[in-house]
């Protein structure tokens, strides 16, 4: 059978040296890490890594963030799908995202630090604390949950809204009823993508919990900290610990299945989609959350990065274009430019493709195997950057060399090319595409590939006419999703990077740990334009495809 | 002969829990002929089709297709290698191009610098002249059924299999559609395999029917004979209506209320009588009935009628009905009694 | 796939013969690539770049940047991995050299020119490392800092520190901020200078004052500037590469503490000639010139200081046992484990 399907036989390979690269021999060199311990140094290293009090923080961290998403997400959602906007309101939800949460920490340590934020007093909690951690990492990731909702919502035809109304129920009744639990399957969906990039975050709590006098510790920031003790006992803990951490990634998605398979329904999509209603309120409540989660932070980088001396006031004597002309004419800037937008456009292409992939064997062909190697290729984004980062060091710090025939050497020589940091962000994110793509075949009748098989395409050929071309509004999204924490990504470049190839996640933290603050915050306001641009540009091409 | 199954049997799941779809098929579909597939939801009938596409995998049993064998032992011919056209119920349109472009794909596959112009030709064909441009997805169901059965008839395949093509239309296109299909298999010399519970539509077009239930095929006959001939209960009922009473058999004769119908020798039983709506008059003497309603549908009258605590009903050209029933053909089979242990 | 394969090499030779030769030697004249794993000031590495071009013929430098103890990470991961092609190690974190020393995996070598380093801080120079650049972990603070809001002194104004005690002092409380000795080289090795010279109750007498520790010193660097932590504990390099008017800065009565930051030629060098001659290079007179443009303290006499410094010799510097940084590799990893522990407590 493989053999008479050759395409598909093809697409395995393709997945499997994919996923051995980037999965499998990274993560097994970090098991290994532990098969190094004894066994009587095990209860040590385990006493060692085990802290309680971050086990409980971290777990906080994920169901605060997954309250304050929804608290935020939900009614956003509702109000993007059923509310008439001005275009800018639309757009700007979009942003809180694509603002990197390093910068957008840096933001708010200037804007609610205890001591004297601008708006200290205001915020009524210490933005030092887990609260912090929960209040900044929330507002980042709410635009995922709303952009979910709406999405869903846009789906429900509005027979479903009407047959209530006939019924007798008011809007509230409706949107109570019938409009929210039709958005239940994506709101779970959203929330798996949610708890795990709460687990795995580290800038966050990183940088609010060092600069406090008594630090909340979580699992992430436990994990750096074992890192920075001698390899020997400092691996293992790290191991361990990100070891608890695919709990709630691995754990979330399937009990959110369950849930969904015991009432379990699909939307029938199609039909007329709901008219959006103008409601002044709602539109003011999207455009506070905007100015909240976007423009504050943003007006404080701004600032940043006009102000000539930290701390001497924003008066004009301190305001100056000095810190833009010294960056914009930095050699340096120039090549992390580059290279972070050849390998954020590259990585997010590379995982769009393996999550298409490995996504339509899971869903298409679903053999265990199948849906084994999509489950593993999920693990990556679940685990922190450091560790991933540590054992994709672990496996291609070396040339290696095959010898063809005695003669031929092929040496495949990651070790500082830009190769290297594409692979590690692909590994990381491809989960996104294909969590993406799998809900996407899900909602895609099969009969459509099928007809194109009968038509006479082979599998390569249905998945490059069929399912790409009807999976793209999808996969775009999902590209999206990949590019913005790749095109200012920090954890895996600050290890795996290479003297020529800096990147603006690493230059970023130069900037602001040893060089100049103002230069990071004129970086911080380069990396939000060129995202924000990209984002408006998506929407644009979204709402004309729409609109058609 | 241009397909033919023999053996095929098809599960899903494994071991104990193993859903058994179908068991045993064997089958002969004649070159130019229209044949169909006629059962229930769930009886197997797509599960079949779909193993003649080559979309799933039987698990024993061989599928030749023109003569050549597409699943034998050791052998699986994909999809896209046997050469069939398929229509889908869910027409299977791709959103993402254009009517022509849709039609023009499996020609483009083949690398066919005509692709554009064949396909608007057919398109003209099935009616759809002039949209050949528009986006696939803006169609109307019975437009976007036009286009996938063109579509199909692209390649002039030799086989064109057509899975509940009709059902996720209205009635009066399902008609119209299914005159247009025969008519445009029968010009073009197409063996047909045509999945539907439609009888109707089954009935209407088809040179032969199988009609299947629960994974097997239990009769397989031309229209006439199906429903003349029906060699279970099963197929009596599910093609056309057939009525059923409860009588007994006693000293070689079937009774109805003490009436007697007919001789039947056999076991003093009771039985159940099976009976076409035609195959039953108001007479002056016989089973008694009460009659609970009539509707005049032109040919003829439709009787609803209860005998006992059953209802049955009767077709007749006369409008005219009586407080008696005789019963001019019918079956009979033994209706098991329910025993201690079950 | 195609990724991997684009990302190969192609080399026509048997194995074995053609493996050693460095892939860009054409033209008869071998240049030898030599690895520099170092934390120091990317300003620093780009104008040491066309410095070495010019003056080390035959030798192309590489440089992989980051944090100490990213450096030590990844060059610990390479070790692991089968072997780093680091050639040379240059980082701030002196305890690392003296681990890497006892397990055997520098190359022994001193350069003549490690001789003439300032008698008093022998311990700079050992057999298989050598300190080329020192930095000064001072005192500094606002000059005209807010008043202290609570307490006994509430109201008045509080001049910087001028003691590292006087940390701990109530004074001071919730008003001082150091880097991360567990993510900083140099902190970490002033802190445990610091507990070695000051004793044991100091750090909890830090933590009770609500210490806040965290990034490196251009973040101690940022919470003076912006009032948030007015005083704080930070490299004097910091406070001369971007002079404050509003920022001033002491050496403390203890002494500063001086963290050398080592040179040393790791075991599985490929190319241990020109790692030689890197190393002599970065010991002479154009590389030290540049060190001392980036603000840090040339570990010889011969140079002048950075602008703005005293020299290293009138620099009063905390008295440490001759056999500190051995004691202190020892004691590294139980003295980590105290810190994450002290600091992680609430």
């Amino acid at each position: 059978m493989a053999a008479l399907r050759g395409g598909e036989a093809l697409l395995r390979l393709a997945a499997a040296v994919f996923l051995l690269m980037a999965v499998a021999m990274p993560l097994g060199a970090l098991l290994l890490q532990l098969g190094a311990l004894r066994w009587q140094e095990l209860p040590a290293v385990l006493g060692g890594a085990f802290d309680g009090a971050a086990l409980l923080n971290s777990a906080l961290l994920c169901l605060g963030v997954l309250a304050v998403t929804n608290l935020f997400g939900v009614p956003l959602g509702v109000a993007l799908a059923r509310v008439r906007l001005p275009g800018w309101v639309a757009m700007g939800v979009r942003l809180p995202y694509v603002i990197p949460p390093y910068v957008s920490t840096i933001a708010w340590i200037q804007l609610a630090n205890p001591t004297n934020g601008l708006l200290t007093g205001l915020l009524p909690l210490n933005i030092y604390s887990l609260w912090g951690m929960i209040w900044v990492l929330g507002l980042h990731l709410t635009p995922f949950v709303a952009l979910s909702v709406q999405d869903a919502l846009n789906r429900v035809p509005a027979s479903m809204e009407e047959a209530a109304r006939v019924a007798g129920a008011g809007r509230r009744e409706i949107l109570r009823d019938i409009t929210l639990p039709m958005a239940l399957p994506a709101l779970l969906a959203s929330a798996g993508f949610v708890l795990a990039s709460a687990a795995a975050s580290f800038g966050v709590p990183y940088l609010l919990s060092a600069s406090s006098s008594s630090p909340d510790p979580v699992l992430t920031t436990r994990i750096y900290q074992a890192l920075e003790l001698s390899p020997a006992t400092g691996r293992p803990q790290a191991v361990l610990l990100a070891l608890l951490l695919l709990v709630p990634g691995v754990g979330a998605p399937l009990l959110f299945r369950w849930m969904q398979g015991r009432r379990g329904f699909s939307v029938p999509a199609g039909g007329r989609a709901v008219e959006p209603v103008a409601l002044p309120a709602a539109a003011a409540g999207v455009g506070l959350y905007v100015a909240v989660a976007a423009l504050l932070p943003l007006i404080a980088v701004v600032i940043g990065s006009f102000t000539l001396r930290l701390g001497a006031g924003i008066g004009p004597s301190n305001l100056g274009l000095k810190p833009w002309i010294d960056l914009l004419s930095d050699g340096r800037l120039h090549r992390a430019l580059l290279h972070s937008t050849i390998l954020a456009t590259a990585a997010a292409t590379a995982a769009c493709g393996a999550g298409l992939v490995l996504g339509w064997l899971a869903q298409r062909r679903g053999t265990a195997l199948d849906r084994g190697i999509a489950a593993a290729a999920r693990l990556p984004f679940l685990i922190p950057g450091s560790v991933l980062g540590l054992g994709l060091l672990l496996c291609w710090s070396q040339d290696i060399r095959f010898v063809l025939l005695d003669r031929v050497s092929l040496i495949l020589s990651l070790p500082d090319t830009l190769w290297l940091l594409g692979l590690a962000y692909t590994a990381r994110f491809v989960a996104l595409p294909l969590d993406g793509a799998r809900a996407a075949l899900q909602s895609m009748h099969p009969s459509l590939e099928e007809a194109a098989r009968i038509s006479g395409a082979g599998t390569g050929g249905v998945l490059r006419d069929v399912t790409l071309p009807i999976l793209m509004p999808a996969l775009q999204s999902a590209w999206f999703l990949v590019f913005v924490p790749c095109f200012c990504e920090l954890t895996l470049s600050v290890l795996l990077k290479g003297p020529e190839t800096e990147v603006l996640g690493t230059l970023l933290f130069y900037l602001q740990s040893y060089a100049d603050p103002s230069a990071a915050a004129v970086l911080a306001v380069l990396v939000v334009a060129v995202m924000g641009i990209g984002a408006a540009a998506l929407w644009l091409a979204g709402r004309n495809r729409g609109a058609t | 002969m241009s397909v033919v199954l023999a053996g095929v049997t098809k599960s899903y799941g494994s071991g104990a829990a193993a859903n058994r779809v179908v068991k045993g098929i064997d089958l002969e579909i004649h070159d130019a002929e229209i044949f169909t597939l006629l059962g229930p939801s769930g009886c197997g009938k797509t599960t079949t089709l779909r193993m003649i596409a080559g979309l799933e995998q039987p698990d024993s049993g061989t599928i030749h297709i023109n003569g050549e064998p597409v699943v034998a032992p050791g052998r699986l011919v994909p999809p896209e290698q046997r050469g069939l056209g398929m229509v889908f119920q869910s027409h299977a349109i791709w959103p993402h191009m254009t009517v022509v472009e849709n039609v023009a794909y499996p020609l483009k596959l083949r690398n066919d610098p005509q692709a554009r112009t064949k396909a608007l030709e057919l398109l003209q064909r099935v009616g759809l002249t002039g949209m050949g441009d528009r986006p696939a997805h803006a169609l109307s169901g019975g437009q976007q059924q036009r286009v996938s059965l063109a579509r199909a008839l692209i390649t002039r395949p030799k086989v064109l299999l057509l899975d509940e093509p009709l059902s996720a239309l209205d009635a009066g296109l399902r008609v119209e559609l299914r005159v247009q299909i025969a008519e445009l298999a029968r010009a073009a010399k197409l063996s047909v395999l045509l999945v539907t519970h439609d009888q109707e539509e089954a009935m209407s077009i088809s040179d032969r029917i199988g009609v299947m239930n629960g994974g097997v095929l239990e009769q397989v006959d031309d229209p006439a004979g199906l429903y003349r001939r029906p060699k279970t209960p099963f197929v009596g009922s599910f093609i056309g209506h057939m009525n059923h009473l409860h009588a007994v058999r006693r000293a070689g004769s079937i009774y109805i209320h003490r009436v007697f119908i007919r001789e039947s020798p056999g076991f003093e039983e009771p039985v159940r009588l099976s009976f076409r709506p035609e195959s039953v008059e108001f007479a002056e003497v016989g089973i008694p009935c009460v009659l609970r309603s009539r509707s005049f549908l032109g040919a003829f009258t439709r009787f609803e009628v209860s005998v006992g605590q059953e209802r049955i009903r009767i077709d007749s050209h006369s409008d005219r009905a009586s407080n008696f029933l005789r019963i001019r053909e019918c079956m009979i089979e033994t209706v098991k009694m329910p025993t201690a242990e079950e | 796939m195609l990724l991997a394969m684009l990302a190969c090499r192609v080399e026509f030779s048997p194995p074995g013969q053609g493996a050693a030769a460095p892939a860009g030697g054409q033209g008869g004249q071998e240049i030898a690539e030599v690895w520099v794993y170092t934390s120091m000031y990317q300003e620093v590495i780009d104008a040491l770049k066309p410095l070495a071009e010019a003056e080390l013929p035959g030798v192309r430098l590489q440089w992989f940047q980051s944090g100490s103890e990213k450096v030590a990470a990844r060059w610990e991961a390479e070790q692991a991995a089968g072997g780093s092609r680091a050639c040379l190690l240059a980082t701030s974190d002196p305890g690392w050299y003296v681990d890497l020393s006892r397990r055997g995996l520098l190359l022994p070598y001193v350069t003549p020119k490690a001789l003439g380093v300032l008698d008093v801080n022998r311990g700079w120079v050992q057999p298989d490392h050598a300190a080329f650049r020192i930095s000064l972990m001072v005192l500094a603070g606002l000059s005209a800092p807010p008043p202290v809001s609570g307490g006994e002194a509430a109201g008045s104004i509080v001049a910087p520190p001028i003691s590292y005690a006087l940390l701990a002092d109530p004074l001071y409380k919730d008003r001082f901020s150091t880097g991360d000795p567990l993510s900083s080289g140099t902190t970490f090795t002033a802190v445990a200078a610091l507990e070695t010279a000051l004793g044991p109750d100091w750090l909890p007498g830090l933590k009770r004052n609500g210490w806040v520790a965290s990034g490196g010193s251009s973040a101690v660097m940022g919470r003076i500037q912006s009032g948030e932590r007015p005083y704080g504990m930070l490299l004097l390099e910091n406070l001369l590469s971007r002079p404050d008017p509003r920022v001033s800065w002491a050496i403390p009565e203890e002494g500063a503490v001086a963290v050398p930051g080592p040179l040393a030629i790791p075991r599985g060098c490929g190319e241990p000639a020109a790692a030689e001659r890197v190393y002599d290079w970065l010991f002479g007179p154009s590389a030290q010139e540049q060190i001392v443009a980036g603000k840090m303290h040339s570990p010889l006499p011969e140079y002048p200081p950075p602008a703005g410094a005293p020299p290293l010799s009138e620099i009063r510097q905390l008295p440490l046992p001759a056999d500190f940084y051995a004691r202190a590799a020892a004691e590294s990893e139980p003295r980590k484990q105290r810190l994450q522990q002290l600091l992680s407590g609430g």
